[in-house]
C-alpha cells in the first residue's frame, strides 16, 4: 500500500492541476466558511451560531460537503488521463496488476480523503476562532465526528468518481455524467418518482451523510442528525462502488 | 521455458484478433513475431503481458509464474510509448522503478545506453516520436531483464534511428537476454532473430529457425556473355532444373550436396566461361510472400 501511494504521489507531484484543484478546494472551503454567514442570509437568524465551538467541526464538515465534487473532478481528472496517456496499461506491463493498479487510485482517494478531514478540522479552528472567539467549556470535540464523516463522505464521492471514470475513460464525458447524476439525473428520479426512496440514491445519501442545517419544516436552522438507514446506505455505497470497480478492471482490456 | 503460449484466442466483437495461436521461446532465442499489420502481433504481445484479458487459451511465463510475479524478469514495450507527458524522462523512468521494485541506481546507465542522458531533465511531451520510442525501450531495460518484449520497436524511426535501435537490440542478443521481437519488417526479422513465427489474421502460418527458413533451396544464378552456348552446356550437364535465360542469366537449381564451384568446374570443363555465378539466398521476404500471399 506505501508502495502503490508512492507511486500516485510521483505521479501527482509535478501535476500542475493537483494542485490547482487541491488548491481550490482549501480555499472555498476557508473562504466559504468565513463568510458563511453572508452567503445564507436568513433576515430573522442569528448565524453566529456557526462559529461556535463545538458548532464549527459540523459546519465546516458542512461546507466541505459542496466542495467535495471539487475533488472528484480532480480524481476523474487523474484517472482519465491514465487511460489517455495509456500509462494505466504500461503501469500494468511494467508489472502492477489491474487490481493493484486500480487499488492505488483507491489508496490516493483515501488520502485525499484524510486530507480533506484535516483541512475541516484546521478550517474550523482558525475560522472558529477569528470569528466565533476562545472555545468555552470542556464540550470542545462534542461534533468533532464531522471531521471523521468528511473523511467518508469524501471518500464516498472519489470512489463513485473513480467507477464512472472506469465505464467512460473520456475526461470530459466522465466529468459530464459525474455531474449530472448529481446535480439532475438523482435530484429528477428522486424528486418526481421515487420521491420515498431518494434519500437512499447513491450520491444523494452520502450528501446527507453531513446533513444540511436549513430545515423548511418546521423552519429551523441548526444541527440535525441524519436517519439511520440513510446514514447505513451512505456507508455501503463506497463499498459497492469498490467492488464494481474492481470487478470492471478485471474484466475489460486496458 | 522462457514463455509457452497455448491456443490463445482473443476477439473483438465479431472479429477473430488471435486464433489458437501456440509457440514456446527458449531462454536466450531472439524469437521474432512477424505478420502483415492486423495479423494479431500486438493482441498477442497484450495477452501475455496482462493488458489484455484473453477469451480462451494459457500463457505461463517462466514455466509458471504469472507476468506480474516475474515483472522484473521481463522488461516490456507495447505499441506506443507510454508515459506522463509533463513529467521528465527520469522521472518517468523513476515510476517505473517504483512499480519493478528496484531503486534508481541504474536510471542514468539506462539512459546513456539508449542515448537520452543528456535529455533527462526535458519533459516527455518535448521529445521527438524517435526519442519517445527509444525511452520506451529504455523502460524496458530498466531492471536489465533476463528477458525483453519488443512491439514494432523501430516503428516510425529514420533509418539512423533504426539502425541505432537494432545495434541495440543486437547488443542485447549478443549478452545473452532472450527477446520476443514483433515487427511487420522482414529484414529486421531477418538480421537480429533466430526463430520466427508467421502470423496471418490471428493464425500461425508457419514457425521454424530463421537460418531454416533461409536455407532452404540451392539455388544459383550463373550468366554469360553468350547465353545460348552457355544454355546448350548446362542442358548437356544433365538432370538440372534451368530457368531462363533472363537477360543473359540462367537460375538452376543444383541437388543437395553440390555448390555453385562445382558448376563453375563442371562449366569450364565444357570450355564455357561464365561471367557471373552467385548462391542465390533465399530471402525471408520471398518466403513471407509466398505463405501470406
Amino acid at each position: 500500500m506505501i508502495k502503490l501511494l508512492k507511486i500516485e504521489w510521483l505521479k501527482i507531484a509535478r501535476y500542475r492541476t493537483f494542485y490547482i484543484f487541491s488548491g481550490l478546494y482549501v480555499l472555498l472551503l476557508f473562504a466559504i466558511y468565513y463568510g458563511f454567514d453572508r452567503i445564507i442570509h436568513i433576515g430573522f437568524l442569528d448565524l453566529s451560531i456557526v462559529y461556535k465551538f463545538p458548532n464549527v467541526w459540523y459546519y465546516a464538515a458542512y461546507v466541505s460537503s459542496f466542495l467535495a465534487p471539487v475533488l472528484g473532478l480532480l480524481m476523474i481528472n487523474l484517472l482519465a488521463n491514465e487511460f489517455s496517456f495509456r500509462t494505466l496499461r504500461q503501469n500494468v506491463v511494467d508489472g502492477l496488476s489491474r487490481e493493484q493498479a486500480f487499488a492505488s487510485k483507491l489508496v490516493l482517494s483515501g488520502m485525499l480523503s484524510i486530507c480533506a478531514g484535516v483541512m475541516v478540522l484546521l478550517t474550523g479552528l482558525v475560522v472558529g476562532l477569528i470569528r466565533g472567539g476562545m472555545p468555552a467549556g470542556a464540550d470542545l470535540w462534542l461534533r468533532s465526528e464531522f471531521i471523521l464523516r468528511t473523511i467518508w463522505q469524501t471518500f464516498g464521492i472519489l470512489t463513485a468518481a473513480l467507477l464512472i471514470t472506469l465505464i467512460i475513460r473520456r475526461s470530459a464525458l466522465a466529468i459530464l455524467a459525474f455531474l449530472a447524476l448529481m446535480w439532475i439525473i438523482e435530484p429528477i428520479i428522486g424528486n418526481l418518482i421515487l420521491k420515498d426512496i431518494y434519500s437512499y440514491f447513491p450520491l444523494n445519501s452520502l450528501d446527507e451523510f453531513i446533513p444540511s442545517p436549513i430545515n423548511f419544516d418546521p423552519p429551523s436552522f441548526g444541527y440535525h442528525s441524519t436517519p439511520t438507514g440513510v446514514m447505513i446506505a451512505a456507508l455501503i455505497y463506497p463499498f459497492v462502488f469498490i467492488a464494481a470497480g474492481f470487478y470492471l478492471i478485471k474484466r475489460k482490456d486496458l | 521455458m522462457v514463455l509457452e503460449v497455448n491456443n490463445l484466442v482473443k476477439r473483438y466483437g465479431k472479429v477473430t484478433a488471435v486464433n489458437s495461436i501456440s509457440f514456446q521461446v527458449k531462454p536466450g532465442q531472439v524469437f521474432g513475431i512477424l505478420g502483415p499489420n492486423g495479423s494479431g502481433k500486438t493482441t498477442t504481445l497484450g495477452c501475455i503481458t496482462g493488458i489484455l484479458t484473453a477469451d480462451s487459451g494459457t500463457f505461463a511465463w517462466f514455466d509458471k509464474g504469472d507476468f506480474v510475479s516475474s515483472r522484473k524478469k521481463i522488461g516490456a514495450m507495447i505499441e506506443t510509448p507510454n508515459f506522463y507527458p509533463y513529467m521528465s524522462a527520469e522521472m518517468n523512468l523513476e515510476i517505473v522503478a517504483h512499480i519493478k521494485g528496484t531503486g534508481y541506481s541504474r536510471i542514468h546507465d539506462t539512459l546513456k545506453e539508449v542515448g537520452l542522458f543528456e535529455r533527462r531533465n526535458s519533459p516527455f511531451k518535448s521529445f521527438s516520436l524517435g526519442m519517445k520510442q527509444r525511452l520506451s525501450i529504455g523502460s524496458a531495460l530498466l531492471t536489465d531483464p533476463e528477458v525483453l518484449v519488443l512491439d514494432e520497436p523501430t516503428n516510425g524511426l529514420d533509418p539512423q534511428g533504426i539502425n541505432e535501435i537494432r545495434q541495440l537490440i543486437i547488443r542485447q542478443r549478443d549478452r545473452g537476454k532472450t527477446i520476443i521481437l514483433a515487427s511487420h519488417l522482414l529484414n529486421e526479422v531477418e538480421k537480429v532473430c533466430t526463430d520466427v513465427v508467421i502470423l496471418k489474421k490471428g493464425n500461425v502460418l508457419k514457425s521454424a529457425t530463421v537460418a531454416g527458413m533461409l536455407v532452404n533451396g540451392n539455388t544459383v544464378e550463373v550468366g554469360s556473355e553468350q547465353p545460348e552456348i552457355l544454355g546448350k552446356a548446362l542442358e548437356a550437364l544433365g538432370n538440372l532444373k534451368i530457368s531462363g535465360p533472363k537477360n543473359g542469366r540462367f537460375v538452376i537449381e543444383l541437388p543437395a550436396g553440390y555448390s555453385s564451384s562445382f558448376l563453375n568446374r563442371a562449366l569450364i570443363e565444357k570450355g564455357v566461361s561464365v561471367n557471373h555465378i552467385v548462391q542465390v539466398q533465399a530471402d525471408l521476404e520471398s518466403e513471407f510472400l509466398k505463405l501470406i500471399g
